[in-house]
């Protein structure tokens, strides 16, 4: 019996993954054999590993020879165990935290409100089940479709791509535009079923929650909302160490009336949790870098010798404030002669200046420094941007206006409507980001109202996105200068003077930040502290894996090298004819391989051009090496069906251990 | 007692060596098994590697150039389109065809593609599916396939078909539908896959059967094999253990099998002479396995009592982790016999090499091509490939045992023939430009043995 | 001396092994590269194209590949730029699209500032579905890349005007390191469109010889291994000197790694030769 078992599962298995080869109708069941191997190996697993503890501990504590080695396989088989298991210092996944959002949980069985459309669910022999994501959500009724919660985009999607009727379609369309919560708590409001948690974005105001307890009078309803209610009320805050200069009380106020400042304190406050716009729109406080100005052609008629300007005494240089606004009367932004020679990027030459000023530069720095401002952006790629950004958009249609297109007999529909107009940049539009860009500190905040006012109230939407995704990828200028301040190390030395100048505006920012960081932190609810990955970036276990674990391996692999090397002076020898041409092959190949080959028989003409030891290795790679790979593959290959069979048959039971039939 | 050959390429047992010692010399049932058969199969590989491509590139001009001005052609707009569920398949494939009718009236055009498109509902929307151009073979039949694939099965579709013609305009649509792709019991575009494995396996259980009716079954000698035995002895001498590696990859692999296989006669034998075989395995799997084999082989040698778990463990998953023990413990341990008998790759050499250096003698066996080498190099014996899955056979002794290895070499008889066979159509293809034999060639090369 | 030769301590040779490593890449010792006639074949695919031409790289490797394709990669897109092509980017391996984003970042922005995303060159990212993906753009591209990696719809892309599908770009270049790769591309894209879809690509080593059959018909050209890509860097240093400006030693790695291999190949070379001497020289003593 105990020999019967393992080879009825041998054979029922070989013939089920050999069938699921050939028939599709059994293409399942050879994924689920492999399934239960995985499934089989994993637990094996838990065997192998006490199995390492037994023997390695046996031998630690009789002190066996290499109980050391012993000791150590057996801390690091801990240790690792444990930082991966535990996923210690791993932060929790950010796509399941839903930042900015608080939960309380509430079963979908007590959600009070449902919606339903009139419509059948589609049924097909291939696809018996609803998507995973509304299965316990949808359902039919009396012809309506029925659906418990509020649709998110993900259900929707899904719904979409389960049948690809116009019907059906149209009715999932109808269902998304019915199954949303009202009109006011759009966008605040919404039912997360895998959790099963109702979720409230920001803080809620006592209004919100008398709204919100009126809409149902279940209890699991009205003490989620009250959960909501309390996490939405809680205060945290941090103090910030240093501050961007133009951050102030009703600055906090604007991003979210649930922020507060005191500059007095430095004390960051926010009631509630913090979303990632929230965040990044506090992040973002700070001037962006400057561009790189391109001469105006009409100034560039006249060259004249450049000027000195005054240059910027350093140690009235505060942090948080820009070098353009210094303290100093003295500084100028250029003098006319410069703007008049199309010098129209006088910040760049400050910046030079009071660099140098500050300590002696090189020739490999100026050159740095040059190649750093070519990299910085410029109007035109802004304009560019915009333009870009106004192109047409072909519009398409929804399911339901193609349904209604079929039901008025249209042959042939098209899902694409007409082309959105495009929408252009106009001169005084243009003009503005160009008188912005050259303004001292770079606010984005302050070109956008300078938008509005030429558009006489609000920049239109496709600028304002325009914007938004360019200057998403533009350093602030503490940042350019930090940069900066890398590379010009990395072409030469910098004196204190000078590391403190590119450097200061960063510290400062970093500060802000790091306070920001930890505001978002403390003031969000963790959903799934054990979501994330065991091996996220600066975790313990990363940490192992990258600085012991790699280089380790890595080592292991190095050791080839040598061991390739002593194998040949030990074992390549000429004994006899076939052993003699191997050899010829392999120096062939080897000297092919470098320069060393070239230089051999480059001199070879033409004609000869076949016998140049890179041709004839590739000839030798391609023809002969082949050649032997195939026919040796072909035996193995053979061999493994033989194998296979005997196994599959129960003819060759050795691997179990007997040596009976 | 025991004398090795150490430090030589070519004694050491590459089949090239053996052949020119001797394997030549074959007895009945024996010479395909063998060198023979290695060194015919590389000719024909050096025949056909450097035939078929200098032939290929010439063949393929002789096939397009056989219809020349094909692209001047003037076709009609097709006239109907059929969409049927392509046969044979796993229902996500769907056929459709239309007629080609060339004629030299005004409706004639000269065509750039025709463009396929397909729509749940006969009223669109279509999404584009493909662009395809009419090859000269569609042409001469007047009949163009093209296979969508895919499809969902049991999900109505329709098709809409459109010439383009060269001059940028389009045909009226044609259209075809509702089709619905059905999964067949069977995938017909492996019934020749199919017909293969029924045919080698028949070979192969003919010849076990053959073998059990009493027919003799003459096997070349394995050096590596009949090595084993010696190596246990000399480390029976020494004193020393052996130490028995069943490669890195896990029970799902067909080597690691052959390797626990052999684990077992190793095991056996090393019962008997009283000597200590370690095992330390890369995987879970592996040792639970390995452990009942070694048990089973101490039972079968009637030392139950000798057999030792804890000489079976489990190091750790990790490749180089794996290597970087055991050549530890066989620097300390320095072991007298080392066998490594299954699925390996970058790390072959390292254990190769560090077996070297203790001064133990080393039999591998694998089937990983880009590692024989490094064993050849270092090892004193190796089995190459084939002989590795024989190893069974061969240390068991049992007439049906060996009697599967006759039937595997017909198997390579076969495979063998089929290259030449094709080298041969594929030169002539090329060297005389008939289409015939290009069709002929096309079909062993796409269909026969795809 | 013969007997101390004969048995030499293997760690003698260890030694050796490591100085002929270790002294070429420490001396950063190049050794000039003569292209072979497959480099010079790549080289003209992408060098005989018309400035503005459009070229689709695809990134199907990972860093794991990094020492063989690294500098083949970095080649290929200095050459691009240089020729004013304009440079589709996608990739079939997932974490090729990080890869896409440091070439972009460390090259073409680092060095070629003038050049604007989105008109010059653009991003289109990972898509899962290996060969699936190669077979989607042989009919319609658009159907997968709705957007860029940054989410900008395909519409708006400049560059991306009138390419419909695969045989709409003037070359196709493929960095491969194994599955899915340049075999999929030979079989799925060259092999359904002949002489339509034009290919070269990158490879490692190992992959290199399973590749040679395709040549020239299937695929124009290929670098294989290290070697490949420093002959490729050396006709690029000669035809495009470095100017002011770039940093030139990202350009020359392969060539850099050349000066070890050399090294370590002629020492397996001189120990064979050394093994074997005094293996003759110890049977004629025997005899």
């Amino acid at each position: 019996m105990k020999r019967t078992i393992p080879l009825v599962i041998t054979f029922v298995c070989g013939v089920v993954l050999l069938a699921a080869h050939f028939s599709p109708y059994t293409h399942r069941w050879g994924e689920a054999a492999m399934i239960w191997f995985d499934i089989l190996a994993s637990i094996a697993f838990l065997l192998g590993g006490g199995n390492l503890l037994k023997v390695h501990l046996k031998k630690v504590f009789a002190q066996q020879a290499g109980w050391a080695y012993s000791l150590i396989t057996v801390v690091a088989f801990v240790v690792t165990l444990w930082v991966g298991l535990v996923k210690w210092g791993a932060p929790p996944a950010a796509h399941l935290e839903h930042y900015g959002e608080s939960f309380a949980h509430v079963p979908l069985e007590e959600f009070p409100f449902t919606y339903s459309v009139p419509g059948q669910l589609p049924k097909t022999a291939e696809r018996p089940l609803l998507p995973a994501s509304v299965r316990a959500q949808l359902s039919q009724a009396d012809g309506q479709v029925v659906f418990r919660g509020w649709l998110l985009p993900n259900q929707k999607s899904d719904l979409l791509a389960y049948h690809p009727t116009l019907a059906w379609r149209c009715l999932v369309e109808q269902l998304a535009k019915a199954a949303q919560p009202s009109a006011g708590f759009r966008g605040k409001l919404a039912y997360y079923p895998e959790p099963q948690a109702l979720a409230f974005r920001g803080s809620m105001t006592p209004q919100e929650r008398a709204e919100l307890e009126a809409l149902s009078p279940s209890d699991a309803w009205r003490s989620a909302v009250a959960a909501l209610y309390e996490a939405g009320q809680r205060q945290t805050e941090v103090v910030a160490p240093t501050a961007p200069e133009r951050f102030t009380p009703e600055q906090a106020r604007k991003i979210s009336p649930a922020l507060d400042y005191d500059p007095a304190s430095r004390r960051l406050q926010i009631r509630g949790p913090m979303s990632l716009s929230e965040r990044q729109a506090l992040e973002q406080q700070f001037p962006l870098a400057r561009p790189k100005l391109t001469a105006d052609p009409a100034l560039t008629s006249a060259h004249q010798p450049e000027s000195s300007t005054v240059p910027l005494r350093p140690s009235a240089h505060q942090p948080g404030t820009s070098i353009v606004q210094g303290e100093s009367s003295t500084v100028q932004l250029g003098t006319a002669n410069d703007q008049q020679r199309g010098f129209a990027d006088p910040y760049r030459h400050h910046l030079w200046k009071a660099l140098e000023d500050q300590g002696p530069l090189t020739a490999k720095q100026a050159e740095v420094f040059q190649a750093h401002w070519e990299r910085r952006w410029t109007v035109e790629q802004l304009l560019e941007a915009i333009r870009m950004a106004g192109v047409g958009e072909p519009t398409e249609k929804t399911a339901c206006q193609m349904l209604a297109e079929k039901e008025q007999g249209v042959a042939d529909i098209q899902p694409i409507g007409p082309l959105e107009p495009d929408q252009t940049l106009r001169p005084e539009q243009a003009a503005a980001i160009r008188t912005w860009a050259a303004g001292p500190n770079l606010y984005l905040e302050d070109l956008l109202e300078q938008l509005a006012k030429t558009s006489g109230g609000q920049s239109p939407g496709f600028i304002q996105t325009a914007l938004q995704n360019f200057f998403h990828q533009v350093p602030t200028e503490a940042e350019a200068k930090k940069t900066l301040c890398v590379e010009l190390l990395r072409a030469g030395p910098l004196t204190e003077a000078q590391r403190e100048f590119l450097l200061a505006d960063y510290r400062a920012e970093w500060a802000w930040r790091t306070a920001v960081g930890e505001l978002f932190r403390q003031a969000h609810q963790v959903k799934f502290p054990w979501s994330g990955q065991y091996n996220a970036a600066g975790s313990p276990f990363w940490w192992i894996y990258e600085y012991m674990f790699k280089p380790l391996t890595a080592t292991m692999f190095a050791l080839l090298a040598f061991y390739v090397a002593s194998a040949a002076f030990r074992a390549f020898r000429a004994k006899n004819v076939e052993a003699a041409l191997l050899l010829g092959t392999a120096f062939v190949v080897l000297l092919g391989r470098t320069a060393a080959g070239t230089v051999l028989t480059g001199w070879l003409p033409d004609w000869l051009g076949w016998l140049r030891v890179e041709e004839l290795t590739v000839l030798i790679m391609t023809i002969f090496n082949t050649a032997g790979t195939r026919a040796i593959m072909i035996g193995i290959a053979l061999g493994i069906v033989a194998t296979s069979l005997k196994i599959i048959l129960g003819m060759d039971r050795s691997y179990l251990g007997s040596a009976e039939k | 007692m025991f004398s090795r050959q150490r430090g030589c390429l070519v004694r050491k047992k590459s089949p090239l060596a053996a052949a020119g010692e001797g394997g030549l010399r074959s007895r009945s049932g024996e010479g395909a098994s063998s060198s023979f058969f290695l060194l015919w199969a590389v000719w024909v590989g050096l025949l056909s590697g450097i035939a078929f491509p200098a032939c290929s590139g010439a063949m393929e001009a002789a096939r397009r150039g056989a219809d020349p001005g094909e692209t001047h052609l003037l076709l009609l707009p097709p006239s109907e389109l059929e969409a049927l569920d392509a046969p044979w398949d796993d229902g996500s494939r769907l056929l459709l065809c239309w007629p080609l009718q060339t004629a030299d009236t005004p409706d004639a055009k000269p065509l750039r593609e025709f463009r396929i498109f397909q729509a749940a509902e006969p009223c669109g929307p279509w999404q584009p599916v493909a662009a395809v151009e009419p090859k000269p073979k569609d042409i001469r039949r007047g009949r163009m396939e093209y296979l969508v694939d895919r499809c969902e099965p049991g999900r109505e579709y329709y098709f809409r078909l459109t010439a383009v013609w060269a001059d940028g305009g389009q045909s009226t649509p044609v259209m075809a539908g509702p089709v619905r792709p059905v999964r067949q019991m069977f995938d017909g575009s492996r019934a020749w896959l199919a017909g293969f494995v029924v045919l080698v396996s028949g070979l192969v259980l003919w010849s076990i059967q053959r073998a059990r009716s009493g027919r003799p079954v003459h096997v070349r000698r394995i050096a590596g094999l009949e090595a084993v035995d010696e190596a246990i002895g000399r480390a029976t001498e020494m004193g020393r253990p052996c130490v028995f590696i069943a490669g890195i990859q896990d029970m799902n692999d067909i080597q690691t099998i052959a390797g626990l296989t052999i684990l077992g006669r190793v095991a056996e034998t090393s019962a008997r002479y009283a000597a200590r075989v370690e095992v330390p395995t890369c995987r879970s799997l592996v040792m639970t396995a390995a452990r009942d084999t070694v048990q089973a082989a101490y039972l079968a040698a009637g030392r139950p009592e000798a057999y030792r778990p804890e000489d079976i463990y489990y190091v750790t998953d990790e490749q180089f982790g794996y290597v970087a023990y055991v050549t530890g413990q066989m620097v300390r341990q320095r072991p007298a016999a080392c066998f490594y008998m299954g699925a390996f790759f970058a790390e072959s050499l390292i254990l190769a090499e560090t077996g070297n250096s203790i001064g133990a003698i080393q039999v591998a066996g694998t089937a990983m091509p880009s590692q024989l080498p490094f064993f050849v190099a270092a090892c004193d014996y190796t089995l190459i490939g084939e002989e590795f899955f024989a190893a069974s056979a061969y240390l068991s002794g049992q007439p049906d045992q060996l009697g599967a290895l006759w039937g595997q070499d017909m198997g390579k008889l076969l495979a063998g023939c089929l290259i030449l066979v094709g080298s041969v159509l594929a030169t002539l293809a090329a060297a005389t430009g008939w289409e015939w034999l290009a069709d002929w060639t096309h079909f062993l090369q796409n269909t026969l043995l795809q | 001396m013969l007997e101390k030769l004969q048995h030499l301590d293997r760690r003698w040779v260890f030694l050796m092994m490591l100085l002929a490593v270790a002294v070429p890449m420490l001396a950063d010792w190049q050794v000039p590269e003569k292209s072979t006639l497959l480099v010079r074949q790549t080289f003209e695919a992408i060098d005989r194209l018309p400035e503005g031409s459009k070229i689709l790289l695809s990134w199907d490797w990972d860093p794991s590949a990094e020492g063989e394709l690294g500098p083949m990669a970095n080649a290929f897109v200095r050459h691009c730029c240089q020729k004013k092509h304009k440079m589709v980017f996608i990739a079939l391996w997932p974490v090729g699209q990080q890869l896409i984003d440091d070439t972009i970042e460390k090259l073409i922005q680092a060095d070629y500032p003038h050049l604007v995303y989105g008109r010059d060159y653009v991003n289109l990212g990972f898509k899962p579905g290996n060969e699936g993906v190669i077979k989607v753009l042989l009919t319609d591209l658009r159907q997968l890349y709705t957007t860029d990696a940054r989410g900008t719809n395909i519409e708006k892309i400049p560059v991306m005007r009138g390419l419909n599908t695969v045989r709409d770009f003037d070359l196709v270049v493929s960095v491969s390191a194994g599955y899915p790769g340049i075999k999929e591309w030979v079989q799925y894209a060259s092999a359904a469109y002949p002489n339509q879809v034009r290919l070269i690509t990158g490879t490692t080593g190992v992959s290199a010889p399973l590749l040679y059959p395709y040549i020239p018909d299937q695929l124009q050209g290929m670098l294989g291994a290290i070697k490949g890509a420093a002959e490729y860097e050396q006709l690029l240093l000669e035809k495009y000197p470095p100017t002011h400006g770039e940093e030139v030693g990202k350009y020359q790695e392969a060539l850099r790694r050349m000066g070890p291999q050399l090294a370590a190949h002629l020492l397996m070379i001189g120990l064979i030769v050394l093994g074997n001497i005094l293996y003759f020289a110890s049977r004629r003593k025997q005899s």
